[in-house]
């Protein structure tokens, strides 16, 4: 008896080593995985894009730099001037946190859709996941346009004598290429002209730009 | 002997429990990617059902989407087809 409980002690010493060495590793992989997280809370979200999951997540590389176009500082002014941090009284400004709630809550449910109002060619190069392309050449025409009016109606608005109803229509978040492009604010100003309810529109100003240096994921379609 | 015995139960306990939890953090990321092994292997699990309950929301999502898709290919194509249309009648004026 005395022989086993003597040995049982170092048995047990060895059964918590061993078993931190192998459970500690797995249990804080997840963690390790990710150096650069989204907030000290969320490494990640993943999202619906043409049918898959997309995990959108940051650039783990913390040498990476932008070499693309959205490395570029200045950019001819006019056309392309700051924008205000607000666009009008009642649509609301947001950042990245803001969008990544909006897509797993507003999107994912259908409530809502994120919206990249640049034109085609710009979105086949790289886009948010979880985005679709509504051009803000599309969505600044007015609802006597046909095409307008079809996507209108596809976003929740009906139409009775050519009165507008909004009620039901989806929550939408605009961006384009940054805080310098009058893209996304020239869809937005002209949604409100049509009666689209503003507190149903959101702007990302600083769109693609601060979304790539912040090194978030980008899809191609 | 029976040092042995407890050593060599003691490394079994571990690599069992070692292996489950690899297993379970695997079966977790696969279940994140929307491909859970259980799904891919069984027809009638409960994963599923829940599967397909979850599903009508994010099946009409993509729907809609590939809906605003058309319609913004079919406007897009009717400007571009007008931006031609006034070029050719500015060239033919100029002539």
């Amino acid at each position: 008896m005395k022989y086993s409980q003597k040995l049982l002690k170092p048995v047990h010493w060895a059964v918590v080593l061993v078993s931190l060495l192998m459970v500690g590793p797995v249990a804080a992989q997840d963690e390790e995985d990710y150096k650069v997280k989204i907030t000290r809370e969320l490494s990640y979200l993943d999202v619906q894009h043409n049918g898959k999951t997309v995990r959108i997540e940051r650039n783990q590389d913390t040498k990476h730099r932008l070499t693309n176009s959205f490395s570029k500082t200045s950019r001819v002014c006019p056309p392309f001037c700051i924008n205000p941090i607000k666009l009008s009284e009642k649509i609301t400004t947001v950042g990245e946190l803001e969008l990544l709630d909006f897509l797993d809550n507003e999107v994912r449910n259908n409530k809502g859709l994120l919206v990249d109002a640049r034109m085609p060619e710009w979105f086949e190069k790289g886009t948010i996941p979880g985005a679709v392309n509504i051009p803000f050449t599309v969505l600044s025409k007015g609802v006597e346009n046909k095409h307008t009016a079809k996507i209108l109606k596809l976003l929740g608005a009906t139409e009775n004598d050519g009165k507008w109803d909004f009620t039901n229509a989806r929550k939408l978040m605009l961006f384009c290429n940054g805080a310098w492009c009058g893209q996304s604010p020239k869809a937005l100003r002209n949604l409100e002209a049509i009666g689209y309810p503003d507190n149903k529109l959101y702007w990302y100003r600083d769109g693609m730009q601060a979304w790539q240096q912040l090194g978030f994921t980008t899809v191609t379609p | 002997m029976n040092k042995n015995i407890l050593i060599l139960l003691t490394l079994v306990a571990v690599i069992i429990v070692g292996g489950y939890l690899y297993f379970m953090r695997f079966s977790k990321e696969a279940t994140d990617a929307g491909q859970s092994v259980e799904s891919q292997v069984s027809s009638t699990t409960a994963k599923e059902i829940e599967a397909r309950e979850e599903e009508p929301p994010q099946r009409a999502l993509f729907d809609l989407k590939s809906s605003i898709q058309g319609a913004v290919e079919d406007s897009v194509q009717e400007d571009i087809q007008q931006a031609v249309e006034k070029k050719i009648n500015n060239t033919d004026k100029n002539q």
